[in-house]
């Protein structure tokens, strides 16, 4: 089963309240109306539940300013609902020019054998005709290599490319422990590279700077570039993305969930319990987990 | 018997052994630094009971007119040359070593002369000054300055003091670094919480059985060191 699309969620929601009508329809349809409002609902609890996902990126892309900093970054993105893995690399970015680019192919060449052997799969690319998130997916010469992306540009262009990880991994620690070894000018011990990062939600007056993430390192030794793995926030379904971000059995799960939260609104209570029984055996427990933890005011570890 | 490992060889076993690998979630039970520490002390404490390394430097001490001198701190090795028990000097002028004698000795030859004779010494005592320096008289003194080779007994490295801890080498053989690391994962244990031990599933009653390994690594490793530089050793053979 292929994973539904937001058309076919909503025909399943009204199917399953039985709402599927055209006269008098209890319910607003569309991705922006009543059921899409209680799709996205349902799709978050469904997404939160499946577990996280996984966006590789390159410091340029998460990090303003100068990459050659000392101590802290300030972040560049805001999609960032969790940093899974950050690495420090004194590998910088590799611009490439006249790279062969065509419209509605992942495919790029290069007449003069410029990928260097220091670009490999999972490199980032970015430049114009390249989408956002492209990575290298494999490299068959010097002369050629398959992006994960189509581009949506022919030409002759410059791509630049960007390690999305690297040799060191500093360790996750509490920013206190940083703030304190910053204070008391460490213990004795010397390190080349940075060796543990704290990364915290910046403040964003003005809401302009919205979920920010800013990283402190230790220790601030210049020379780093910092990718990270991370997983990204939540894209609501609208117009332009139809397919929500989760596997076959979850999407038809928010399509059981959804119509579950809309029982009261079409007054038909008594298909609470059905449609409960309908969702799958992760999400199910997902959700009385949750429930626990709510009426017990217990942890989830 | 010649070997050496960087240190972060050993951080990644003992975190190995511990199960410290959740360094991405932030959920170690103890981070980079904390471990480091644990293996520099470890390495000392253990470094203490082996037979001292030991260094031939030429040249490297310059006994001038008169009758004391100070041994030299730069180093040859990392941390700056600390003195273990050790220590012969032979003058570079005549390829005599001095004999070294205790300082009631040396007391006993300096004693009611106001002026020290002068000529080329054969002999010197050591005392350690109330700054952590290594003095020392000669007698005779010393006419002119004679220029000295030295052979030492010196401390380990502090591990701490490396330009780069990560890339500090520990000069252990296998047997030692072995034991380094079991005795580090065994002190690190047995100071983690329930909820640590639990998370790792790890049984805190390793932790005597680990530390009696890595002594009867370190104790063997000892032995070698005594028969390589062919020192008795006494064995006890309990029935």
């Amino acid at each position: 089963m292929a994973v539904l699309t937001y058309s076919e969620i909503e025909t399943k929601i009204l199917d399953y309240l039985v709402a599927n009508v055209s006269t008098d329809a209890p319910l607003t349809s569309g991705v922006t109306n009543e059921i899409g409002r209680f799709t996205n609902d349902a799709y978050r609890i469904v997404r939160e539940i499946s577990g996280g996902r996984i966006r590789k990126a390159p410091s340029s892309v998460l990090w303003t300013g100068a990459q050659l900093n000392t101590g802290t970054l300030v972040g560049d993105v805001t999609d960032i609902a969790k940093l899974l893995h950050v690495y420090a690399t004194t590998q910088a970015p590799i611009a490439v020019t006249t790279c062969g680019t065509t419209n509605g192919s992942a495919d790029i060449t290069h007449g003069s054998a410029g990928f260097l052997a220091a670009i490999v799969a999972g490199w980032h690319v970015s430049g114009t005709g390249i989408p956002s998130n492209t990575l290298v997916d494999y490299k068959t010469s010097t002369g050629a290599m398959t992006l994960t992306s189509n581009a949506t540009a022919t030409g002759s262009v410059t791509l630049t490319f960007s390690p999305t990880d690297g040799p060191i991994e500093p360790e996750k620690v509490e920013l206190a422990r940083i703030q304190w070894l910053r204070a008391q000018g460490g213990t004795g011990a010397t390190y080349a590279a940075p060796i543990m990062y704290a990364a915290v939600r910046g403040a964003s007056p003005g809401g302009t700077d919205v979920n920010k993430t800013v990283l402190e390192y230790y220790p601030g030794t210049t020379g780093y570039y910092f990718p990270a793995h991370y997983d990204p926030q939540m894209v609501p379904l609208d117009a332009t993305i139809t397919t929500p971000d989760v596997n076959d059995v979850e999407s038809a799960d928010i399509a059981f969930l959804a119509a579950r939260m809309l029982v009261h609104h079409v007054n038909r209570a008594d298909l609470a319990d059905g449609l409960t029984l309908m969702l799958s055996e992760g999400t199910r427990l997902g959700l009385e987990r949750r429930e626990k933890a709510m009426l017990d005011a217990a942890q989830d570890r | 018997m010649s070997n050496s490992v960087a240190l972060s060889v050993v951080r990644n076993r003992v975190n190995n052994r511990i199960r410290n690998w959740d360094s991405g979630s932030g959920k170690n039970a103890f981070d980079v630094l904390e471990v480091d520490e644990a293996i520099a002390s470890a390495y000392i404490r253990y470094a203490a009971f082996l037979s001292a390394p030991h260094a031939f430097s030429a040249s490297a001490l310059t006994i001038s007119a008169g009758s004391t001198f100070t041994l030299p701190t730069t180093a040859v090795v990392v941390s700056g040359a600390e003195y273990a028990a050790n220590v012969k000097i032979q003058l570079v002028s005549t390829g005599e070593f001095l004999d070294k004698i205790s300082a009631p000795e040396m007391d006993a030859l300096r004693n009611a002369q106001t002026t020290i004779p002068a000529s080329r010494p054969d002999r010197f005592s050591l005392y350690v000054d109330n700054a952590g320096a290594i003095k020392g008289f000669c007698y005779p003194a010393a006419a002119s300055a004679e220029v000295c080779n030295l052979w030492r007994a010196l401390l380990p490295d502090d591990l701490r003091d490396a330009a780069n801890m990560s890339a500090a080498v520990i000069y252990f053989d296998r047997l030692g670094v072995e034991a380094l690391v079991i005795e580090t994962a065994a002190s690190l244990l047995a100071r983690m919480t329930d909820a640590d031990l639990e998370t790792r599933r790890l049984n805190p009653n390793v932790v005597p059985l680990w530390q009696k390994e890595a002594r009867g690594m370190l104790y063997q490793d000892a032995v070698n060191r005594a028969g390589l530089e062919g020192r008795p050793f006494r064995e006890r053979v309990v029935r």
